[in-house]
């Protein structure tokens, strides 16, 4: 009996001592707080990529079950993916705050920006080439009268970035010309000399030939693409949309951070999702950031539409749209995130 | 007025008759009256269409975001002509489609006589070309980037291919099934290898190569948008895609009109040409050029 009430005060002394540690956990705005009832939510994304690997791990690593979310994909082109979420076909979409979002935010379409996606590392950017700059210095001059390629075209967040270089020279987006390809395309033909100018980025440019191609300034790495919510989420079912940004919150700060090419685990499920080997999610783990407090700037959204308004014909209005009208930081802010 | 009597066993006789219709009494205004129907049938009912839709835009019974309005289709068009922009992605588009039609319809047509009249080559080739045939055009682009590089020719080529198949299968046809007994008939006055294509295979086939041709400018226009979708930064493949990139509906919608009103300006265009190259065809149908 006195062994039995020995062990009794034992553990309790333990579980007093562990309580604090175990309130703080629950206590912290990202711990899961499942739903009442199992949810499902669909993300349109355009492909798995490296770049989406908060949303891609969440699931694999089941920080959605912890939400009670069920979780699927839908594979849609980025113009598709925006109609169909601010119609509720799809409830969130890994996009980019691209000029036809900011047309559909500005026809009266409930969607909004609620999250970044990772922040791309230095070797990401505009790639030019080697035969095309021959031995002179880098000046971003040089970029008059350019065909500039990408995937996404100067309706992209992309042409924000290009126009922070254009603006050293004292140029605008009109002095360049936008063309649209393929990854695969834009490799091969930037080796050969068919183009000069191309955005690669993960992980398009870990194949390239450097021999043949050369990266003359950063990619602005907060200029990056985002989670967006539509009508779904954003108002019919915010503790859904709640529930979903804690699960990716968490995931982020758990296994994203800090060198995750050491972490067998993550490896493994990057490389099976990404359908890359985990040699190629090693060496190329930090060519994209992951930062943990998932930083949302505040003069984002209306630095863009300025870059779009400066090109005739791709927004639909003459004034940016206030900061609220497409950027909902409260799903982050519930989460714990969210730095402006 | 015709009486018919009919009989049938083991019934009683009927008598059918027959009274001669409005087409019978005055055969002239007949035509002229269906001629007339037709072409009111044909103006009124895409203008019922647009009015239809026109309502129900009006009457918010449908998404104006993404079906907007005809007027408001038509006041886009306008600010794209203004600006210029339509007439530069019609050229650009016309300019692709021509050159892949021109390039096509003659490559197209030797292949069709060379394997058509020659039974070893046709062999050779036949079953070759035909397993090309299937392989989607827009996959081969990215091999013709490699080969030929950016710039114009390499959309051409694509247009142009495509052509090729359907002028090559339609004519290579035409001249296998051209009628023994003229061939038969031509021999028996003395015809050589030359006298032979010239009087006898030549005129056979022309109806079917106007027919091919009026099939491939319309699969032309089709490649060029798919292509323009992938491949372009100008052209109305291209506008269709990047208006409906940025969410501007009424522009995407500009695109596709453009491009229906253009398959359908082609299709009459080569239907015409073949209608007043081959007048002995308008006689045996009845002059209405269909």
């Amino acid at each position: 009996m006195k062994r039995f009430l020995g062990y009794a005060v034992l553990v309790l002394a333990l579980l007093g001592a562990g309580s604090p540690l175990l309130l703080a956990q629950s206590a912290r705005p990202d711990a899961p707080r499942p739903l009442p009832q199992r949810e499902k939510v669909i993300v349109g994304m355009p492909g798995k990529l490296k770049q989406n690997a908060t949303v891609l791990l969440a699931k694999v690593m089941g920080e959605f079950e912890k939400e009670n979310l069920d979780v699927e994909y839908s594979v849609q082109k980025p113009s598709d993916s925006m109609v169909l979420l601010s119609t509720g076909r799809i409830d969130a979409v890994v996009s980019q705050a691209s000029a036809g979002f900011f047309n559909a935010a500005a026809s009266g379409v409930v969607i909004k920006q609620v999250a970044p996606i990772g922040f791309l590392g230095p070797k990401n950017g505009f790639w030019v080439s080697r035969a095309w700059l021959k031995d002179r210095p880098w000046n971003p001059a040089l970029l008059k009268g350019q065909i500039v390629v990408s995937t996404g075209g100067n309706g992209s967040v992309a042409a924000h970035a290009l126009r922070m270089e254009l603006d050293k020279a004292g140029l605008t987006l009109n002095d360049v010309t936008w063309r649209q390809m393929s990854p695969s395309d834009m490799l091969v033909a930037l080796e050969n000399g068919g183009i000069n100018v191309a955005l690669l980025l993960d992980p398009t440019w870990l194949k390239i030939d450097q021999s043949k191609a050369v990266l003359p300034f950063p990619y602005p790495a907060e200029v990056t693409g985002g989670y967006f919510f539509g009508p779904n989420l954003l108002v019919k079912n915010r503790a859904v949309g709640e529930a979903f940004m804690r699960a990716m919150v968490r995931t982020q700060r758990t296994y994203l951070q800090g060198n995750y090419g050491n972490n067998p685990r993550v490896v493994a499920a990057l490389a099976k999702e990404l359908e890359l080997t985990e040699e190629q999610i090693r060496a190329s783990a930090e060519s994209i950031r992951f930062p943990a407090d998932m930083p949302m700037p505040k003069n984002f959204a209306e630095a863009v539409q300025n870059t779009f308004l400066s090109v005739a014909g791709l927004l639909n209005y003459t004034k940016p749209l206030p900061d609220e009208q497409v950027m909902d930081r409260s799903f982050l802010r519930a989460a714990g995130a969210g730095a402006q | 007025m015709n009486d018919v009597t009919s009989i049938d066993a083991g019934k009683a006789e009927r008598a059918l008759t027959f009274e001669p219709g409005a087409a019978e009494r005055d055969p002239v205004a007949w035509s002229r009256r269906s001629a007339l129907q037709e072409r009111l049938l044909s103006i009124a009912t895409p203008i019922v269409f647009f009015l239809l839709w026109e309502a129900a835009s009006r009457a918010g019974w449908i998404d104006t975001r993404f079906f907007p309005a005809p007027s408001r289709i038509m006041v886009s068009a306008v600010e794209m002509a203004q600006a210029g922009t339509l007439s530069k992605d019609i050229f650009a588009s016309l300019n692709r489609v021509l050159l892949g039609f021109a390039l096509g319809t003659v490559t197209g047509l030797i292949a069709a006589l060379v394997l058509g009249l020659s039974r070893l080559t046709r062999a050779a080739f036949e079953p070759f070309l035909t397993a090309l045939y299937t392989v989607p055009k827009l996959a081969i682009l990215p091999l013709l980037l490699l080969i030929f590089g950016l710039g114009e020719l390499p959309t051409i080529l694509l247009v142009g291919m495509t052509v090729f198949f359907v002028v090559w299968i339609t004519c290579m046809e035409a001249v296998l099934t051209v009628s023994p007994s003229y061939r038969e008939t031509a021999l028996a006055f003395g015809a050589n290898g030359w006298d032979m294509f010239r009087h006898v295979t030549w005129p056979a086939i022309l109806t079917q190569i106007f027919v091919s041709m009026r099939l491939a400018i319309g699969m032309a226009v089709l490649v060029i948008v798919g292509v323009e979708f992938v491949q372009a930064d100008v052209g109305i493949g291209f506008r269709i895609w990047n208006s409906w990139s940025l969410f501007q509906a009424d522009r995407m919608y500009v695109g596709i009109c453009t491009v229906a009103l253009l398959g359908y300006l082609l299709t009459t265009l080569v239907r015409y040409t073949g209608y007043f190259a081959l007048p002995w065809v308008r006689r045996t149908h009845g002059g209405h050029g269909h």
